[in-house]
């Protein structure tokens, strides 16, 4: 199989991944911060551990500000709704997953806070200022994604972080399509909150989210057993208790442990230059082609993560990926869960179909692939 | 030199405050408390020698809550 659908979830995963979910359930197989025992006492060191490497990585505000989540959408289920105020208003992009607007629109449901959305189809000038036009006295939060997960434009974070910095605004960022892949510091950019999940660019298996953040965060979404403070019948206010209930996924931890070690090894830099190189040979192929719809006019360097949206005129974008699986060629098409990000680009009515490389996709493979695309659009 | 156990409210206090004094040279452990306080529980200890007035505050320093100083630091050490 020739795997192109890294932006749902990365695979093959690294050997020393794979290594460390068994020692996930081996070594690590007690239930960390619940007992006093030796096996116990070891999960919850490698837990912390996992917490000090990604606010390492992040340049994050502390590995007490790290929690675990089973995934992206969680992490931002629990970021949003946590520092969302009644009466507030929220601004967020045209090309977010559901994972944003779907929380945001059920807060706008319940009547609890009310959002705009800023259409971002210009350049990365025209986005910010559009952004800080549309602030009122009201809006407290800018929720935004790095880079669209159907046509892998990245946002311009910095700016936009500064933005929301000199406004005053909360600034919480889904990092699904970028963590692992392009740099982020939290600090820098003026991120309160950060989501990711575990098992894309991180390398990580499925099943694992993570939110880091600042102060922003107020209220717990979930509340249950920490292992802490078990006389109290109210959440613990000390973090990260006050966000994590439950048992953690400790063999997932441990991937993402070993999975941000295989980055720092590879190295970040290499690791998005390979990814687009991949993608800028398969735009160029792909604009060759005449019956191939492609979605920029150019695929420049850091305006986009490595993400390729294309259609073939006629076919609907299922059609397309069908053809490609019945050649072992895996890559996802649709609606991506972003719908607004079809809207944007006026694919709504047939979806995209998105290539997405790893640091494991080889160019022979994607170049078979390309082929495959070639065969079906003439 | 003085032992202490001193006393936090999780694991995760618990592994970052020996995180923060095996970076500043102490030698430290973590144990779950034997000995809580009636009405505590569910605490851990952090065991390290050294002057014990000068860990609460480097503890307290790098933000980790301290909720006391145990006087068991023979069982715990």
């Amino acid at each position: 199989m020739i795997y192109l659908d890294n932006a749902a979830t990365s695979y093959p995963k690294p050997a020393e991944v794979i290594n460390a979910i068994t020692e996930g359930i081996t070594v690590y197989g007690a239930n960390p911060g619940r007992s006093g025992h030796d096996m116990s006492l070891a999960a919850a060191q490698k837990v912390y551990d996992t917490r000090e490497k990604l606010n390492d990585m992040f340049n994050g505000y502390g590995s007490l500000n790290v929690v675990f989540t089973y995934n992206c959408t969680y992490a931002l289920n629990f970021a949003i709704k946590g520092v969302i105020e009644k009466g507030a208003h929220i601004l967020t992009s045209s090309l977010e997953h559901n994972s944003v607007v779907r929380p945001l629109s059920q807060l706008k449901i319940q009547g609890i806070c009310d959002f705009d959305i800023i259409e971002c189809l210009g350049t990365d000038e025209e986005i910010v200022s559009a952004f800080s036009a549309a602030i009122t006295p009201r809006t407290k939060l800018i929720v935004c994604t790095h880079a669209s997960n159907v046509f892998g434009r990245v946002m311009p974070l910095e700016k936009l972080g500064e933005l929301a910095e000199k406004r005053g605004l909360t600034f919480i960022v889904d990092a699904a399509q970028s963590a692992g892949v392009l740099e982020i510091n939290m600090r820098k950019m003026h991120i309160n909150c950060l989501c990711m999940p575990g098992h894309k660019g991180l390398y990580g298996s499925q099943g694992n989210g993570i939110l880091l953040f600042d102060e922003s965060i107020k209220n717990s979404l979930i509340q249950g057993g920490t292992g802490s403070r078990s006389f109290e019948i109210v959440q613990p206010q000390d973090l990260p208790d006050k966000l994590e209930s439950g048992t953690l996924n400790v063999p997932g931890i441990c991937s993402v442990f070993a999975g941000v070690g295989f980055i720092k090894n590879f190295g970040l830099d290499r690791i998005y230059e390979y990814e687009y190189s991949l993608m800028k040979e398969a735009w160029e192929d792909l604009s060759e082609m005449k019956n191939v719809i492609l979605y920029s006019s150019d695929y420049r360097m850091f305006e986009f993560a490595p993400i390729l949206a294309f259609n073939i005129k006629n076919l609907h974008s299922e059609q397309v990926a069908a053809e490609l699986n019945r050649h072992q060629v895996a890559v996802r098409a649709g609606y991506h869960c972003a719908i607004l990000a079809h809207k944007t680009y006026g694919t709504e009515q047939m979806g995209t179909v998105r290539l997405s490389p790893s640091v494991h996709t080889e160019k022979k493979d994607l170049n078979t692939a390309i082929n495959y695309i070639s065969k079906i659009a003439k | 030199m003085g032992k202490a156990a001193v006393k936090v409210g999780s694991v995760t206090y618990a592994a970052k405050g020996k995180d923060v004094l095996i970076k500043n040279g102490y030698k430290a452990h973590i144990t779950r408390d034997p000995y809580p306080e009636k009405g505590e529980g569910c605490g851990y200890l952090i065991c390290v020698e050294g002057d014990c007035k000068s860990i609460v505050a480097l503890l307290k320093k790098n933000g980790v809550k301290v909720y006391g100083v145990s006087t068991n630091v023979i069982d715990c050490l």
